[in-house]
């Protein structure tokens, strides 16, 4: 009977639990200190939490030193952690234009107004893998020219307000304010309102947005096209919350996103060609390709207007815990179903026997 | 002064600790899936609130939408204030607490959901002036049919009158749209009819004769 | 804490702002995703077979690993439940294990693998043996809770379809399928009609044990966490496999194998391959009672 053996069941889990425990936790080298993660492996911790929707970079270092490096095993750990938590508050909406940046670029322009800081990005570094001791390379930038440029500096400009004011923009913005769709509370399904999309993509799985990008840009079924990035910001954002007592607002902490416009040219038949349209793409942490395949995605998903099964796709099957959890399901028993599809076969079988 | 006290203690009976929100829930559950067959709530709680309240402090939780119809707008506060629910026009509410079982709006007046989305219909509580019990006469008896049951139940509500349970139970739906109710006595004893009941309010039916 | 007391003073401190939710856990869910649970629940037993969207928590077993389930049981559960968790059947599968320790390590309640010990009986993929009543709630585990996900695959036609009871092509599949293969060849997890109204999935249970749930004694609630949809079918309801008037439903036949350790031949069977062929039944406590009997 394999693994289900009579009564072994908890002693073969505990077997398994203890095994994990022993290699993970006594490896012959060091244990991995927390700020070991947050430290020096900032970005995989930020896409841990971006991935879990919750920002905690201590409990998300503490789930990837749990989960062996494994982002989804991470992942995880942090949401299932989530749900025991109860929901204290929602923190009062504030505007995009109050991040802090630490980096901000605009390949559309090449003087945009505001600051264009090319930050903390290895974008531009030559990917040479370095092989010696030596991989801390000091070369000679003062600690004061460092800081001045870790600076968070306010955004002033963005370039969507930019076209607007040249009149190249599509106007899409509404006047109603609806409450924002709840993902956490109510599963989206198409035809849902942009915020279930927006938040779905930004809780997404980094490579399922990714490939979904690339797949439509150059899969067999795909039609789209590649924007032209109007922002690339990373910056720190306020979390505030309104005072049970007087009213006003209150601020108790901060966290860092990742927020990309999308420049699109509109080129359909119905649409307006004298002008572009904009995509937004926002996470938590640093995570530019996440942002910026979810801003292409934001206007193709608009663009396509529910004549395709884009929207299906980016709702319903990016979510890295649903998707890795129902593949790797198989590996469960299924001798019940499987015998009863040996029978089938067999049903068909004496079928096609007995008529011949 | 007296006043905030009065308010604090009947705030504070309201809040159904976990388990006590448990046990009203399987109770809520069972006589959906039983209609007609009777139930009691805890004595603790039929002791300390208005019967007629106790699914809607056992169930609501943070933003959703209730209303309480016909009784003082102060005690639809309280069950906002022990539930984090969000009082509502009873057009759009999820759940009702509806005090006087004659009130024009039962059933038809609250939400009985969509095509596509028929669990966006009301569940109500409903109080009426009598007690269920298995009595062998009563003043009032209801005879139930549908999922859940199986030939019929025949339910008896001593103290109600017939015309009250009468009026409760027109229906004019298509399930799977349509209203459900918990129908609660005044001692806590109360029965579950959901929107897929066949119910008639029958003469009463005196478990002795055939 | 809760704030039974009769003092209402200012609060001071977070959990008091929060109000009544308490800080104890019960059931390793907090108590708002437990009454949002129960919501969708009370819905579901209205409509029944209609799938009820809901909230779904991530838990600490994986989605498509019963994490559906799992919520549907630990809303439900209480301090005087005895739970019992099967998987193919069988009470010491690991993954029912798993599941069975985290309801009692969160809960406290006794455990069983005897139905007539048990209020609480989640399963995987199958249908105790032995009967059941009013007294038990049996939660299926649902990997696919779409019964026409094999004939549709746009959630909008497929929500059109169950709102309009519009199932023609479900049908015209099954016809197809019985031309093509002189049998209906569906195996497990066989589309019924439930109270007339709405097609479900009945998850991977057997066709064995289809006719268990039409005009069952029990409630059975089904909980699909990756999905976010649980549904219900009430006890005294009607739930009909799909068939045509001269095709009638087949379970599956086991061509007069027995269990080779209790003899019978009047439970699901499974068989381990081999030289020779050896049988033996998937419910493992039903077996085994049969034999100490």
């Amino acid at each position: 009977m394999g693994y289900a053996a009579a009564r072994g069941g908890l002693n073969a889990i505990l077997t398994a639990e203890n095994l994990v425990r022993r290699l993970r936790d006594f490896d012959p080298s060091d244990r991995i200190e927390l700020d070991q993660f947050t430290g020096r492996l900032r970005l995989l911790v930020d896409r841990v939490m971006g991935e879990s929707g919750l920002w905690a970079p201590e409990l998300a270092a503490m789930a990837l030193r749990q989960g062996e490096g494994d982002i989804i095993e991470a992942v995880h750990l942090l949401r299932a952690y989530k749900s025991t938590l109860g929901r204290l508050d929602t923190a009062i909406p504030v505007h995009a234009n109050d991040m802090q940046l630490v980096r901000r670029v605009v390949p559309a322009f090449r003087e945009p107004g505001g600051p264009q800081i090319l930050g903390r990005s290895t974008d531009y570094t030559a990917r040479m893998l370095r092989t010696t001791d030596h991989d801390i390379i000091d070369n000679g930038a003062s600690t004061s020219a460092i800081e001045g440029v870790l600076k968070t500096r306010p955004s002033n400009s963005r370039m969507s307000d930019v076209l607007r004011d040249m009149d190249l923009l599509v106007d899409r913005r509404r006047t109603d304010d609806p409450e924002p769709f709840d993902i956490t509370r109510t599963p989206a399904k198409p035809p849902a309102p942009r915020s279930a999309l927006l938040s779905s993509m930004a809780r997404a799985e980094t490579g399922a947005l990714v490939n979904q990008w690339y797949r439509n840009i150059l899969g067999p079924d795909g039609y789209l096209h590649e924007v032209t990035l109007g922002e690339v910001r990373h910056g720190k954002l306020p979390i505030n919350v309104r005072h049970p007592m007087t009213g006003g607002s209150v601020n108790i902490g901060s966290f860092r996103a990742t927020e990309v416009e999308a420049i699109e040219d509109l080129n359909g038949s119905e649409e307006d060609r004298t002008r572009f349209d904009v995509g937004y793409g926002f996470c938590f942490g640093h995570n530019e390709r996440k942002a910026i395949a979810m801003a292409n995605l934001d206007i193709a998903c608009y663009r396509d207007g529910a004549k395709s099964g884009l929207e299906q796709s980016l709702l319903m099957t990016t979510d890295g815990l649903d998707s890795a959890g129902f593949l790797e399901h198989l590996k469960l028993p299924h001798y019940v179903t499987f015998r009863s599809m040996v029978e089938r076969k067999v049903a068909v079988r004496r079928v096609a026997d007995g008529s011949k | 002064m007296p006043d905030t006290h009065l308010e604090a203690s009947q705030l504070s009976a309201r809040f159904l600790d976990l388990h006590q929100s448990q046990i009203v829930f399987r109770l809520l559950l069972d006589a959906l899936s039983q209609p007609g067959r009777i139930f009691h709530l805890p004595a603790q709680l039929v002791a300390r609130v208005p019967v007629v309240e106790v699914p809607l402090l056992a169930l609501l939780g943070y933003d959703t939408p209730f209303s309480l119809v016909a009784a003082d707008h102060s005690r639809e506060q309280l069950i906002a204030r022990a539930t984090s629910g969000r009082i509502v026009e009873s057009s759009e509410a999820a759940y009702l607490a509806v005090c006087d079982s004659r009130n024009e709006l039962l059933p038809m007046g609250f939400s009985l959901g969509t095509p596509m989305r028929p669990d966006t219909a009301a569940q109500v509580s409903v109080q009426v002036n009598g007690i269920f019990s298995a009595a062998t006469a009563s003043t009032a008896t209801l005879h139930v049919s549908g999922p859940g049951v199986e030939s019929t139940n025949h339910v008896m509500c001593d103290g109600a009158t017939q015309g009250e349970l009468e009026f409760l139970l027109r229906r004019d739906w298509a399930a799977p749209r349509g209203l459900d109710m918990w129908i609660i006595g005044v001692d806590g004893s109360f029965i579950g009819i959901p929107r897929t009941s066949r119910v008639t309010a029958g003469p009463s039916w005196n478990k002795g004769v055939s | 804490m809760t704030l039974d007391t009769a003092s209402h003073t200012s609060p001071t401190t977070i959990a008091q702002l929060v109000g009544h939710r308490t800080t104890e856990t019960f059931a390793l869910l907090d108590e708002e995703s437990k009454r949002e649970i129960r919501r969708a629940l009370l819905q579901a037993v209205c409509i029944p077979g209609y799938q009820v969207p809901f909230g779904s928590r991530e838990m600490p077993v994986a989605r498509g690993w019963g994490s559906g389930g799992l919520q549907v049981t630990l809303a439900c559960v209480g301090v005087d439940d005895a739970v019992k968790v099967i998987d193919q059947g069988d009470d010491e599968g690991v993954n029912a294990v798993n599941l069975r320790r985290l309801v009692t390590m969160s809960t406290g309640i006794d455990e069983t693998t005897e139905v007539d010990e048990a209020t609480l009986i989640q399963s995987r993929h199958r249908i105790p043996e032995d009967d059941m009543n009013e007294n038990h709630i049996l939660i299926l585990q649902v990997p696919v809770p779409e019964p026409l996900r094999g004939i549709e695959r746009d959630i909008r036609e497929l929500a059109r379809m169950h709102a309009e009871a519009d199932y023609s092509r479900m049908w015209v599949s099954l016809y197809e399928d019985k031309v093509r293969n002189g049998v209906i060849t569906q195996s497990t997890g066989y589309p019924c009609l439930v109270a007339s109204r709405y097609i479900v999935a009945t998850t991977p249970i057997p066709r064995w044990d289809i006719p268990r749930l039409h005009q069952s004694k029990f409630l059975t609630l089904f909980g699909a966490g990756r999905e976010k949809r649980v549904y219900a079918i009430p006890p005294y309801t009607d739930v009909e496999p799909l068939t045509f008037e001269d095709v009638p439903f087949e379970v599956e036949s086991a061509d007069g194998a027995t269990c080779r350790l209790c003899g019978s031949s009047e439970s699901f069977l499974v068989e381990t391959p081999g030289k020779q062929e050896s049988w033996s039944c998937s419910d493992t406590a039903w077996c085994r009672r049969r034999r100490n009997a």
